[in-house]
């Protein structure tokens, strides 16, 4: 029981953190392959943010989220840089 | 050699008796190389979506030619003359074969392939309506299409595809109708291939011509894939906002390598344009400070010596094919390409791209694909060197369409079984660039039965024995792979200096 608490309290603090991902200077398909890795690695539920500047990024992103099971709940651009806000999904 | 040593065929010969007369008249025909396995085979040519072979009637048409041969511009000698009225014999050539009326359109030859015609027609309309700085084009073209347009307006667009991924069509007319709504005023011109150079999809042209008409565009079309495929109809369409502004196309895509760039144009665009490239023979007088420009077309927009023997040369290859029939031409093409296609769609490892529903989608002969387990270029190389089959890898000059169509396998690469945690921490683009990419199987006048069976019974053999062959190549780099001990040196096969020294010993 005290086992089961830990982990819930660790998934807890796993969901309140977001994480980050530099994906700028990479081109197609990497920022969606770097994402997809960290996204392999995170609770359902729990936020990533990626930051690309590949132009691309910004079709892939709402392609790959899509397709995959995963929620892009926010996108925006700001000097050169795309950046992206991903929930992980249950069916990824 | 005179025209009266030839082994003339009948003139009156048209039809499928003269497509099956001309089928083995091609130069590079019975090309003979010697495999990997050491046995010598005739080569089975695939890639005519790249450059054609040689037909030998246009050859011969260019060596008899020679006889004459005098610079143009001018009608003073008999050369001079032969050479002038040739030279404007494959302008009207072309412009009939197409259903161009020369009263309404001009036929200009530039440089070599259509790139140099993109460049111009998109300084033609940037010149012609400078206040309209956007150009829309479909996601499937060849950089020709795409670059100079980009090169010479501030916004261009890409029209997405009917369809998703790999199974996408042609054009989304909704979606051109969305852009073209969108940008309303401020769309220069449509500029969409006829038939994707990758998957061989056909574009319905003369719907988008009529779309981008009612908003007040013009349209650009790349024929460079389906002139010598089917039946093209560029200016005598019902109504005439069917009609095509612009249609290019380069003669090594019709059977005449060595040929120039073709731009069948609308006077009407292009008669005040000021020309950008200036010379001789496009002007009627020059001083010391100044030059008046010929107002004839096409002399104005085609400055110094034209490639002569090029366009005569390839207005031979369009005369012979007049003389078949397009439909009788892609009628054919279409037989072998069903029989291409369904033998693909029975080997299971194989990833047929673009919908290869025909009644929906249709194509030219052109196919492109991959076979699981296999890197495109270790695919392309093998066929190469073991079956002495010629196919075409990697992109293709269409990096949009190709990446769109390849998005979901590449975003699949970290499942792949052979991906362990190590390999992905050092993904880079050098390893993507292995997977990114195609082969492309393209056919021509000159393909049998027997190259698609030569094909796909190599695709069979090659799947079987994959640990075989992958243990036979090293990759090196930029997705190319190269045997491991099967190296020939090609400049043994041909070497201009070569040839040069046989014919000055035997003089």
């Amino acid at each position: 029981m005290r086992d089961r608490l830990q982990e819930l309290k660790g998934d807890k603090e796993q969901m309140e953190e977001i994480m980050q991902l530099n994906a700028q200077g990479l081109h197609c398909p990497l920022p969606v392959l770097k994402a997809k890795k960290v996204l392999a690695s995170m609770v359902v539920g729990q936020l990533l943010e990626v930051s690309a500047t590949d132009e691309d990024s910004v079709r892939d992103f709402e392609a790959f989220t899509r397709s995959h099971g995963h929620l892009l709940l926010k996108s925006w651009q700001a000097n050169g840089v795309f950046v992206f806000l991903i929930q992980k999904g249950e069916t990824s | 050699m005179t025209l009266n040593t030839y082994e003339r065929c009948n003139p009156q010969m048209r039809g499928l008796d003269l497509l099956q007369k001309i089928r083995t008249d091609f130069i590079g025909i019975d090309t003979h190389y010697t495999l990997a396995t050491a046995k010598r085979s005739k080569r089975h040519f695939l890639d005519s979506a790249a450059s054609t072979l040689m037909m030998k009637t246009a050859q011969a048409t260019a060596f008899e030619f020679l006889n004459h041969y005098s610079n143009t511009h001018s009608i003073t000698h008999f050369s001079a003359r032969i050479s002038t009225e040739a030279y404007e014999w494959a302008h009207a050539r072309i412009l009939s074969f197409l259903h161009a009326d020369p009263e309404d359109y001009t036929c200009i030859f530039l440089g070599s392939g259509s790139t140099s015609c993109f460049n111009r027609i998109s300084k033609i309309f940037r010149d012609l309506k400078p206040d309209q700085n956007t150009v829309l084009i479909s996601l499937m073209e060849h950089h020709s299409n795409d670059l100079p347009h980009r090169q010479h307006h501030d916004n261009v667009f890409h029209i997405p595809l009917e369809g998703e991924g790999r199974h996408m069509g042609h054009l989304n007319m909704i979606a051109l109708e969305d852009l073209l709504q969108k940008y309303q005023g401020d769309v220069s011109y449509v500029a969409v291939t006829a038939a994707s150079n990758v998957t061989g999809i056909i574009n319905p042209i003369h719907e988008i011509a009529q779309l981008a008409h009612a908003y007040g565009a013009y349209v650009v079309v790349d024929g460079s894939q389906i002139v010598a495929r089917q039946s093209v109809n560029v200016g005598h369409n019902v109504p005439h906002s069917r009609n095509i502004d612009a249609f290019i196309f380069s003669g090594h895509k019709v059977y005449a390598p060595g040929s120039p760039g073709v731009m069948v144009v609308r006077r009407e665009v292009i008669q005040d344009v000021v020309p950008t490239n200036v010379g001789g023979g496009m002007v009627n007088r020059v001083f010391r400070q100044s030059y008046e420009v010929s107002p004839k077309l096409p002399d104005r927009e085609e400055a110094g010596t034209p490639n002569i023997l090029g366009a005569i040369t390839l207005a031979a290859a369009i005369e012979v094919l007049d003389r078949i029939g397009m439909d009788i031409v892609s009628k054919e093409e279409e037989r072998l390409l069903q029989m291409l296609l369904l033998g693909l769609q029975d080997i299971p490892e194989a990833i047929i791209y673009g919908s290869y529903d025909l009644s929906r989608y249709p194509r030219v002969a052109t196919v492109a694909f991959n076979l699981a387990g296999f890197d495109h270029g270790l695919l392309a190389t093998i066929l190469n060197d073991y079956y002495n089959v010629a196919v075409r890898n990697d992109c293709f000059c269409a990096h949009p369409y190709v990446r769109e169509m390849l998005l979901q396998e590449l975003w699949d690469l970290d499942v792949l079984n052979d991906l362990n945690q190590d390999v992905f921490d050092h993904l880079d683009q050098e390893f993507i660039k292995a997977r990114q990419g195609m082969v492309r199987v393209s056919l021509g006048l000159y393909t049998t039965e027997r190259d698609i069976e030569a094909l796909l019974a190599a695709i069979c053999d090659l799947n079987s024995q994959h640990d075989f062959y992958a243990q036979q190549y090293s990759y090196q780099g930029n997705g190319v792979y190269r045997h491991n001990e099967f190296q020939p040196n090609h400049t043994s096969l041909f070497h201009p200096q070569d040839v040069v020294n046989f014919f000055l010993k035997n003089k």
